[in-house]
Order: C-alpha cells, then structure tokens, then sequence
C-alpha cells in the first residue's frame, strides 16, 4: 500500500455476549466471537438479523443511536471499549468504519481528506497533503481525482464517493475497519473496484465485513459468521473459515441460506 | 365513468383558479403598497436626503441621523441576541442527540415551549419590559443602548427558533459519518453542522434584522424619537420606522415625507436579504458545494 498502514498488522477484536436493544425492542442476542489481528471476518445473514447493530458496537458508533442499547463485553486490543476511562474520539480512530452509502462531506474532495488529519493535528498541510496523496493511491482513485482535488467531492460517482470514504477512514491510520455493505449501494463495476480495494487491505488491518453477498464473504473473508433472527434478537449460529462455511455448512440454517444464496 | 373523470377535471380547474386568484390579489395588495410609496415617496430620494439631518421634524432635510441610528440599533440588536440564540440553539441540537440524558431532554422541551410564548409576545410588552429593565433598573435611559437590547430580546426566541432548525438539517448519516471518522462534538458542528445550516442562519437572521428594522411600539419607550445624529450609545435616538410613524401620524403635511422613509426601509430589506443571498452564494463556492 505504500502508507505507513502497511506496518499495521490490525488489533484484536472480541465480542462477548454481546446483546442490543433499542427502546427495549431486542436486535442482538449474546454474540460471542474474535477476530485476530489482521483478519477479515464476514457477518452474513438475512435482513433483521442484527449484523448492522454489531458492526457499530466496537467504534460505539451506537451510541448515536437514539434508544440503543447495548449489553455484554466488546473488546479492541483487550481493552473494553465501554469501560468508562475509553476515550471514544481515541477509539474511534483505532477502529474505522465504512457505511453502506458513501457518506462523503460537503465540501472538496482535498478537504475530505484533509480534515481528519487536521482535526487529530497529524503533520503540517505538506505532510497532510502527501498522506491524502498516498491514502487516495491505496484505495486506486489517484489518478481519477488528481486534477480536481479542489472539486465537490459530492460529484464524484457513488464508487468513487465510496473509495473515497475508504481513503479517509485509512488516513487515521486504524487498527480495525468495520464494513457494514459498503458494495450494497454500488453498481457491479464501482463495487469490484471498491472490493479491489479492500482487497489491498487484508492482513493489514482487522476487518469486520457486513456483507449480503454470500460470494463476496468468499472473496474477501478468513471466517465467515452467520446470525439469524429470531424474537429475542440475532443469534450466532455458525462461525466456520470461510472456504469451510460456502463449501460445507454444519447447521439446517446456515444449510438453508448456503442453498437459498446459491439458488438466488 | 366519463361523468367521474370530468367532475375531477373541473374541480382540478377550480382549485388551480382559486390558487391564482388568491396570487394575484397578494401581488396586486403588494404592487399597490410599493406604487403608492413609489409615487409620493420616490422623488424625495437622494444622496443629500440620506445624509442630511431633518428639518422642520422631518418635512425637509434628510434622514443622515435617523439612519445611524437604525443601524447602531440593528447592529446592537443583532450583536446581543446571535450569541445567544446560537448558544440555545447549541444546547438544544445537544439535547437532542441520544447521549443526552432524560433531565436535559426534559428541560430542551420546556425551553421550546418558552420560546414559542415568549416569541408570540406583543412588542409593546417588550416595550415596556425594556423601558422597566434597561431604561430605569440599569439607568441607561431612553437611549440607543436600551432600545438595542430591547430589540436583542425580542429578537432572541426568534433566532433561537430558527437556528435551532438550521442546525437539524444536517443529515444523521453526515454526523455519523464524522463521529467514524473520529471527530469530536465541536469538529462535527464546524465541518458537518454549519456548512448545511448555513442557509437557514442567514435566513433566521435577516427575517431578525426585517423585524428590528420594522419595530416601532418597542422603541417608542426604549430609545426614544429624538431626531438628532447620536454621539453615544447612551443618546436617545430615532429609528426609521419610528419616524416613519411620527411623520405619519404626527406630523401635518409629513406623509409624503413618511412615504420616502418607509420606500428607504424596504429598500433596507432588500439590501440586507441581497447581502445574504450574496453572503451565502460566497459560503457555498467556498464550501465547493
């Protein structure tokens, strides 16, 4: 990649009896699982099954959501990131994140990237501009954007926005990069180049991936982890390495979704 | 079936005459309203009646210290209450957010509810208010002070109503996105909040400035109608819509002379909301939006 994020070998990340609700309303039901440094792990299952909610506990990004709640223990490098010492700005930039839309700021493409390096006072604008440079080139939009870097960021098209968003969550540097389908909103083309992308990530980062392509999990996960509604929230059913999951699943369930990903 | 479909054609005719109807007497009341300014007030208007002091309470000479003095009055008005409102403003989008607790949740309810009274309250209480607070408590006296910050009060729940719209209209997945990206509260108002907000701010304030321009009753008993150029804030002073009204109702053979002033005020208006679709224009180049 060329960054400095190349050393960067990811944290560990480690859900245990992780439960959400909102306004009392159950979603998550005691999640248990890890994911090592540096690897990828993909939460798949059907719509409602919680995936989302999970994929906002370890930035504590829900917390933002109004009536959620969450219970069980979450840990990022062993450290409880409930635990009332965590400073969230500080955690928030160990763990980044990519949403399902590209979510970009309305201002320039330069000043997408900009901005986060100035807020966390990371080097000065030469520095800045370098690390923008060398984070736009590790998500390949380099040579698209480079003669309009003063430009609407919000012009650029929905992979490119995206990209983009994957860039300034790299410029922080973080140990863990969680994924909630951020393909889904894509067009097949801008979402294999997006995939590229994280491609280039793997084994360097620690990656939660939320996806609903099963093929996409096999192309881009270690281990896959399938949830599955039910009243009291999503549940853990099977956790398997990701070859062993599409080609041999042990559970009815995760049997049926195999089958049904495979027929649709 | 037919019968159906040509029922709905006529109602769909009507509605739309209605619509115009009801258009076209607006813009006639309000064509109407600038031609009779227009036509009595219009040939008063000059360089020397801008700058010139009144003579002869107001049937000749200028209006030079009465605009001075509107603009101290504006810009005190506006200098007190934008801090202010911004601030309430601030707490309430705080309240607002799902960390808050339920007390502070509570308690941004009931200042919404004060603000919706408080900003439906008579200028003339106001008036009264400021002649009681600033004039006599304070000691300031009828003066361009007083009636500034009797101005700021009225103009308070309004700016807070407003701005405190302004700074919802940035979307939820724009905050998000930027706590992700490890920002903190402050960082997220300047690089998220503010940039979306900042049109309805500007609208918030120049419909403030519309309305302090405007205020008669409450400066009646605050700053006075003294037609003299002010030398201090603690003068007592004349605004254009006071002497607008004094020339009005007051004054014989002052109507023409009434007209010219309130043709300057809404020429004021336009000026100011010219300035802030100008200002805004600028914010958003600069933004690259």
């Amino acid at each position: 990649m060329g960054m400095a994020m190349a050393a960067v070998m990811g944290a560990r990340l480690e859900l245990r009896e992780v439960a959400v609700d909102y306004g009392g309303v159950p979603a998550v039901a005691g999640v248990t699982l890890a994911i090592e440094p540096g690897r990828t792990l993909a939460l798949v299952g059907p719509s409602g099954s919680g995936k989302s909610s999970v994929a906002q506990c370890p930035n504590r990004l829900i917390d933002l959501v109004a009536g959620a709640r969450v219970r069980g223990t979450v840990r990022v490098d062993g450290r409880d990131v409930r635990d009332p010492g965590v400073d969230v700005i500080e955690l928030r930039r160990q763990v980044g994140m990519l949403f399902q839309r590209p979510v970009v700021f309305p201002t320039t493409i330069a000043r997408n990237l900009d901005l986060p390096l100035r807020e966390h006072r990371l080097g000065d604008a030469a520095t800045r501009r370098a690390r923008a440079e060398q984070a736009l080139r590790a998500v390949g939009l380099w040579e698209e954007v480079a003669s309009r870097l003063e430009r609407p960021a919000a012009a650029l098209s929905g992979g490119q926005q995206q990209r983009l968003c994957l860039a300034r969550a790299l410029l922080l540097e973080p140990a863990v990069l969680l994924l909630d389908e951020p393909c889904s909103s894509l067009d097949p083309l801008a979402a294999a180049v997006v995939e590229e992308a994280l491609q280039q990530l793997r084994g360097k980062v620690t990656m939660l991936l939320v996806t609903h392509s099963l093929a996409q999990a096999g192309r881009l996960a270690d281990d896959v982890a399938l949830l599955w509604p039910t009243e009291r929230g999503g549940r853990l059913v099977e956790l398997q390495p990701a070859a062993e999951f599409l080609a041999r699943p042990r559970t009815p369930l995760a049997k049926a979704f195999v089958a049904g990903a495979a027929a649709g | 079936m037919r019968e159906l479909a040509m029922g709905r054609r006529a109602m769909e005719r009507a509605v739309a005459a209605v619509a115009w109807a009801g258009t076209l007497l607006v813009v006639a009341a309000f064509g109407a309203l600038l031609g009779e300014l227009l036509v009595r007030g219009a040939g008063e208007l000059s360089w020397r009646y801008l700058v010139e002091a009144p003579r002869d309470a107001g049937r000749s000479g200028g209006v030079g210290g009465i605009v001075v003095a509107t603009g101290v009055l504006v810009a005190l008005a506006l200098a007190g209450a934008v801090p202010l409102a911004l601030l309430a403003a601030l707490f309430l989008d705080e309240a607002g957010a799902a960390q808050a607790g339920r007390a502070r949740r509570r308690l941004a309810a009931a200042l919404r509810r004060v603000l919706d009274v408080v900003g439906s309250v008579p200028s003339i209480v106001f008036g009264l208010f400021g002649n009681a607070l600033f004039c006599r408590a304070f000691g300031w006296g009828e003066s361009l002070l007083a009636g500034g910050a009797t101005l700021a009060c009225m103009m308070v729940p309004l700016l807070t109503i407003a701005f405190d719209e302004a700074l919802q209209r940035a979307p939820a997945a724009e905050r998000a996105a930027a706590a992700a990206c490890a920002f903190s509260r402050a960082a997220t108002l300047r690089h998220v909040v503010l940039p979306h907000a900042w049109p309805l701010l500007l609208a918030g304030a120049v419909l403030a400035v519309a309305r302090a321009l405007a205020e008669t009753a409450a400066l009646l008993f605050t700053s006075g109608y003294v037609d003299r150029m002010p030398t201090s804030l603690l003068d007592s002073a004349r605004s254009l819509s006071v002497h607008v009204w004094d020339l009005a109702l007051n004054v014989a053979g002052g109507e023409a002379r009434a007209c010219s002033a309130a043709l300057l005020l809404l020429l004021l208006v336009v000026a100011i909301e010219a300035a802030a679709r100008g200002a805004l224009a600028w914010l958003r180049r600069r933004a690259g939006r």
